[in-house]
C-alpha cells in the first residue's frame, strides 16, 4: 500500500482539491496540517525547501501543487 | 466540428454551459482547471443570492450544478491558439505534452486572468520560498511570523484582513495615496491594530538567505529614501492580467491592457468568437459580473447559431 501524506493548511483551496481527488480514488492518505503543527511545518520545508501547500508525498515522491495528472502518474 | 467550444470553466464558462446545455447544443468545455480565480477568492459576501460562502464553497456549487446538467468538462487543457478555418474556429491546447485540437462553429473565450508578477530582483527566486500570490493558499504557512502585502485594492485587502488574524505584524505596502477597493474592506483592516499601512511605497527588490525569503527594500515617494522591511512572508495581490494569448492579435480584437472587446451582448467583431467574464474589457472583475457576462454570451451564441441554421 502506498504512503501518501499531504501538507495542507485548512483552508486551502487546492489542498481541498487534491484531498477529494484522492478520497474519490479511494487512496488513503495522512493530512499534516502545517498551520496548526509546527513540526508539519518544519518537516515540509526540511523536504520540499517550500513555503506553499499542498505538498504531496507519494511513497517518497514530491508533487508541488494540485495536479491531477501527476497524483495518477505517482499512483500507478 | 462542434457547433461550439467554451474555453474555459470558472463562473463566465460555466454559466455559458449552463445555457448550451438546455437548449441542447452540441459543445464541448475544455479548460485549464475548474474554477480558476474564483476557488482562490477566500470568503465572499456580495455574490447576490447567497448571504455568505468562499471560494471554494461556490466552485463546489458551481461544479455540482453543471454534473447535474451533465456537461462534462475536459480539465488538464492549456490553449494556446485559436485559428480562423472554414465554418468556424480550430482551437489548439496541450495536454500532457500532447496536442488537443478542437473544431466548432462558435467559441466563447471564458479564460479569466491570472495575478499580476511585480517582474522585480528576487521575485522568481523566492517564489514559493516565501513570496506567493495568493494568501488564502498559502498565508496560514506564515502563522506567527511577520508578513508583508503588496497592492491596495480588493484582494490585497482581503489578504490583510486574513494575515493580520494569523501574523503578529501585517505590513501593506501601496504605490498610491490611498487604498482603493470596498470602504467596509477598508474600514475593517485600517482598524487591525497589527497592520502598518505604506502609502506611496513602490517595492523595489526581495532578499534572502539560504533559498529563503527574508525581506523586501522599497521606495518611499514622499522621501525618496530606499526603505527595508524584515519580513518572512511578502504576498503579492496588484491586480490581475486577462488570458487572452490565445487571441491572435492580427484579428485587432484586444485593448492595451490585452483585455477582449466585446460588445454588450459578449460578442467580439471576429463573426462566431464571444467573450465572457475577466478577460474581456468590462471594468468590473466580479464573480457576480462573470456569472451573467456568461448567461449573456452564451444566449448570444445561441442565437449565432440559430441564424447559421436559418
Amino acid at each position: 500500500m502506498r504512503r501518501v501524506i499531504i501538507y495542507s493548511t485548512s483552508h486551502c483551496p487546492y489542498c481541498q482539491l487534491a484531498k477529494e481527488f484522492l478520497t474519490k480514488k479511494g487512496v488513503a492518505f495522512e493530512e499534516k496540517n502545517v498551520e496548526t503543527d509546527l513540526n508539519s511545518r518544519n518537516e515540509l520545508i526540511q523536504k520540499s525547501g517550500q513555503l506553499a501547500v499542498p505538498v504531496i508525498e507519494i511513497d517518497g515522491k514530491l508533487i508541488i501543487g494540485f495536479s491531477a495528472d501527476e497524483i495518477e502518474k505517482a499512483l500507478d | 466540428m462542434k457547433k461550439a467550444l467554451i474555453v474555459g470553466a470558472s463562473a463566465a464558462g460555466l454559466s455559458a454551459a449552463i445555457y448550451l446545455k438546455r437548449h441542447a447544443v452540441d459543445f464541448s468545455l475544455i479548460a485549464k482547471d475548474i474554477g480558476g480565480e474564483m476557488i482562490l477568492s477566500g470568503e465572499i459576501g456580495n455574490y447576490p443570492g447567497i448571504a455568505a460562502t468562499t471560494g471554494f464553497e461556490l466552485t463546489k456549487q458551481f461544479r455540482k450544478q453543471a454534473e447535474l446538467n451533465q456537461i462534462e468538462v475536459e480539465t488538464g487543457i492549456n490553449v494556446n491558439e485559436i485559428k480562423s478555418i472554414a465554418n468556424g474556429f480550430q482551437v489548439n491546447g496541450q495536454k500532457n505534452n500532447q496536442l488537443v485540437q478542437n473544431e466548432a462553429n462558435a467559441i466563447l473565450v471564458a479564460t479569466g486572468s491570472t495575478p499580476k508578477k511585480l517582474g522585480l530582483p528576487g521575485e522568481k527566486e523566492f517564489y514559493q520560498h516565501g513570496l506567493s500570490y495568493c494568501a488564502v493558499c498559502d498565508g496560514p504557512v506564515f502563522k506567527n511570523k511577520n508578513v508583508a502585502i503588496i497592492g491596495g485594492g480588493n484582494s490585497a485587502l482581503e489578504a490583510g484582513l486574513m494575515l493580520t488574524e494569523l501574523c503578529p505584524q501585517v505590513y501593506l505596502i501601496t504605490i498610491n495615496d490611498a487604498l482603493q477597493g470596498d470602504v467596509i474592506l477598508i474600514r475593517a483592516l485600517i482598524k487591525k491594530s497589527n497592520v502598518k499601512i505604506i502609502y506611496r511605497g513602490q517595492t523595489k527588490e526581495f532578499f534572502g538567505e539560504n533559498n529563503f525569503l527574508k525581506g523586501l527594500a522599497y521606495l518611499d515617494l514622499n522621501s525618496g529614501q530606499i526603505e527595508k522591511i524584515l519580513v518572512d512572508g511578502v504576498f503579492v495581490h496588484i491586480g490581475l492580467n486577462p488570458n487572452s494569448d490565445l487571441v491572435p492579435e492580427i484579428w485587432g480584437i484586444k485593448n492595451n491592457l490585452n483585455e477582449i472587446k466585446i460588445d454588450r451582448l459578449g460578442q467580439t467583431s471576429q463573426p462566431g468568437l464571444f467573450a465572457a467574464g475577466d478577460v474581456t474589457d468590462l471594468p468590473y472583475k466580479q464573480i457576480g459580473v462573470a456569472t451573467g457576462q456568461g448567461v449573456i454570451a452564451g444566449l448570444s451564441l445561441i442565437n449565432f447559431l440559430n441564424n447559421l441554421d436559418a
